[in-house]
């Protein structure tokens, strides 16, 4: 019952958003991240330097953090000390990632204009596995998309594998 | 032998039952995760997420399930069912299907009674008090650019006569950020002078020391103890010599600072048999070596000359672009002596490593496999025995680059050819062997980790090694750390697992009379 509230929750919300004027909605650059998680701490660097570059009204970036021990507390903490520049939120019970389909942080969604998912994966080929860190980076897929949509076009749905933490889901409450 | 019947009775229907209950985290998981997880995964080490509670762990159970059924975490190299080092972080097929299994069932947390208790985490040094402590002399601050760092510090030890050395103890100052460290002796000055010559503190050295080295000390991996040299042996610490440390800082986001130091303890009794070095190097096909360094790792300058009595490489050492190449290297051994550790050395093209030796009857000792080589996880490996190599011995090294694309840590895209240098860009093959002249008995000699001084197989305590003991071990075989009977004293080798390994040393210790 509780889903199925959830669920014609997000419909409405989405036909409310795509019967707007669809010009003026960005597009979204959904970030999922772990404070504690060593890649996603690992990027927050090519992130800051990708916001840079292509945030604007139009590209809007939003980090989520789904641990299930993120707090607000942890969150602030986390965006002051690696200075990330955009909105963090929390996603303990997972709304967004269910929504999203993220399953590793970090992990990127674009989202377009309809809200639908454009692009879906990793931010670049960084790391080949865990513990594999590429010395030569040689496929900037976030960057590529960014790139795309500052120049007017909007690429095809693509999927890439994220490397890095798997989100822990289907957790049971903690007494059996 | 009937209760044995019965817990063999009990175990088979808890597997054959499908009604078998899942693994709780209090009774089950928590001591596997604290005594092989929570020693870097605790708060200011170099484990990102800390693991010292359940909502800590299952936070990130999906995560651990994955890291532990790859054999990703806990790391450790080596081939373990190939040749057994001291110290060994594996988990066994049963604490992974443990951690999978409770993870399946939505890592129930169980009686909290029935937790583990958290082991003592040393805050200090785990060794006692230091002889000798040397400290880097000023805070060095890491880049933060993302990329491994790797700097060498010089610190004068202002030793006014040679000392000897019964452990080295690697304390990192930031344990977030230090990785490993490798640690060595320079008499010419020549790291000095290099530190002289950069506007920073210390100096930048991908390969190695970038500088001769006198004598080489373990050095320090985290989750790694220290290890004591037996009775009768162990380093020279030369006078006036300046100790080096090679620092691997892990690539990280922000410009943190690290101060770390070296703890030295001195032999109480006189050394009997200097440490010496043998080493795989590849020689230019004349046969000379490559530099000075070697001549040192050789062990030209202890016990009378090198044991090595020559040095063969089926090719020169040139790694064409494009292709996957494989040497083999092999060292002649012209006398008995005993190995105590091994420390494979290779840069970013390095794929794999099989080390072994083979006596003139062609019976065959296996030192260390490395199947993925991971230049970040190099370390010094000792084995839980010494190994015998007696004269006319070969040891053989076979080492396989990869210099394609299908390498994602080759340093060039697109690959270029790549030889002998300290470069991140150039390669090595290197595999550094500490040795003493060999002496009767020294197979049955166990190499502990800690201060834990002779190894005992009177378990009863009765002051004899019989028949008793032997049931008492055959008994406890089989057991590791995680399951509650466990008892440290039956796990002669301290890797956690009391298992074959033990079984030959005990057997060694028993037949020694």
């Amino acid at each position: 019952m509780h889903k199925m509230i959830t669920k014609i929750f997000w419909i409405v919300v989405a036909l409310l958003l795509s019967s707007g004027s669809g010009l003026c909605t960005p597009y979204k650059i959904y970030i999922f991240m772990g404070e504690t998680c060593p890649i996603s701490r690992h990027y927050t660097l090519t992130l800051k330097e990708l916001h840079a570059q292509y945030a604007s009204e139009k590209l809007e970036f939003t980090g989520i953090f789904p641990n299930r021990l993120s707090t607000p507390a942890t969150i602030a903490a986390f965006k002051e000390k690696y200075a990330l520049p955009f909105t963090c939120i929390g996603d303990a019970t997972h709304t967004w990632v269910n929504r999203l389909g993220a399953t590793i942080t970090p992990e990127v969604v674009v989202a377009d204009t309809s809200h639908t998912a454009i692009y879906r994966g990793r931010i670049d080929n960084t790391f080949a596995s865990l513990g594999k860190r590429r010395r030569v980076i040689t496929e900037h897929d976030l960057a590529d998309v960014l790139n795309a949509l500052k120049n007017e076009k909007t690429p095809a749905f693509r999927q890439t594998r994220a490397i890095g933490c798997i989100i822990t889901s289907g957790q049971k409450t903690k007494q059996e | 032998m009937r209760p044995i019947s019965l817990s063999i009775l009990a175990i088979l229907l808890a597997v054959a039952s499908p009604h078998a209950k899942p693994p709780t985290f209090s009774e089950h998981v928590s001591s596997i995760i604290y005594n092989n997880c929570t020693s870097c995964h605790r708060n200011g080490e170099i484990g990102p997420m800390p693991l010292t509670n359940y909502s800590e762990i299952a936070a990130y159970a999906d995560m651990i399930k994955h890291v532990t059924e790859t054999q990703y975490m806990p790391p450790w190299k080596p081939d373990y069912n190939y040749s057994q080092h001291i110290g060994a972080r594996t988990l066994t097929k049963t604490e992974i299907n443990t951690i999978a299994n409770w993870v399946n069932a939505g890592f129930p947390q169980g009686d909290i009674a029935l937790e583990a208790s958290m082991p003592e985490f040393p805050t200090g040094s785990v060794l006692g008090t230091p002889d000798l402590v040397l400290t880097m002399a000023e805070p060095f601050t890491i880049r933060g650019d993302n990329e491994d760092q790797y700097q060498v510090f010089v610190i004068p030890t202002h030793l006014t006569e040679d000392r000897e050395v019964e452990a080295v103890e690697f304390r990192p100052g930031n344990s977030r950020i230090v990785h490993h460290a490798l640690i060595g002796a320079d008499i010419t000055g020549t790291a000095r002078q290099r530190d002289l010559e950069t506007p920073e503190y210390g100096y930048e050295s991908f390969g190695a020391f970038g500088a001769p080295t006198a004598v080489v000390l373990p050095g320090y991996t985290p989750g790694a103890k220290p290890s004591i040299y037996p009775k009768g042996v162990g380093h020279i610490l030369p006078k006036n010599s300046d100790l080096l440390i090679q620092v691997h800082y892990a690539p990280w986001p922000l410009a943190e600072s690290d101060q770390s130091s070296i703890n030295i303890f001195f032999k109480k009794e006189p050394i009997e048999r200097e440490v010496g070095f043998i080493s795989f190097a590849p020689l230019t096909t004349d046969g000379k070596t490559l530099s000075r360094i070697f001549r040192v790792l050789l062990g030209e300058e202890r016990h009378g000359g090198t044991p090595v009595e020559k040095i063969r490489i089926n090719d020169i050492f040139i790694i064409p672009k494009d292709r996957v190449k494989t040497f083999h290297t092999t060292l002649f051994i012209n006398r008995d002596i005993s190995l105590l550790s091994i420390y494979p050395h290779m840069h970013l093209l390095g794929k794999s490593w099989e080390i072994y030796a083979t006596d003139p009857q062609g019976n065959r000792t296996n030192l260390i496999r490395i199947e993925d080589w991971d230049f970040n996880w190099q370390g010094n490996y000792t084995f839980t025995q010494y190994q015998k190599i007696t004269a006319g011995s070969q040891i053989h090294a076979i080492t396989t680059y990869d210099n394609t694309t299908n390498n994602p840590l080759n340093p060039n895209s697109p690959p270029r050819q790549s030889t002998w240098g300290e470069k991140t860009t150039d390669e090595m093959l290197l595999a550094v062997m500490e040795y003493i002249p060999y002496r009767p008995g020294d197979e049955n000699i166990a190499l502990t980790v800690g201060r834990g001084g002779e190894i005992s197989i009177d378990f009863n305590g009765n002051g004899q090694k019989d028949f008793a003991d032997f049931l008492l071990f055959v008994q406890n075989f089989g057991l590791t750390r995680s399951d509650a009977s466990y008892q440290r004293h039956f796990d002669l080798n301290g890797d956690g697992h009391i298992n074959f390994t033990d079984f030959i040393i005990f057997a060694n210790q028993f037949s020694a009379g």
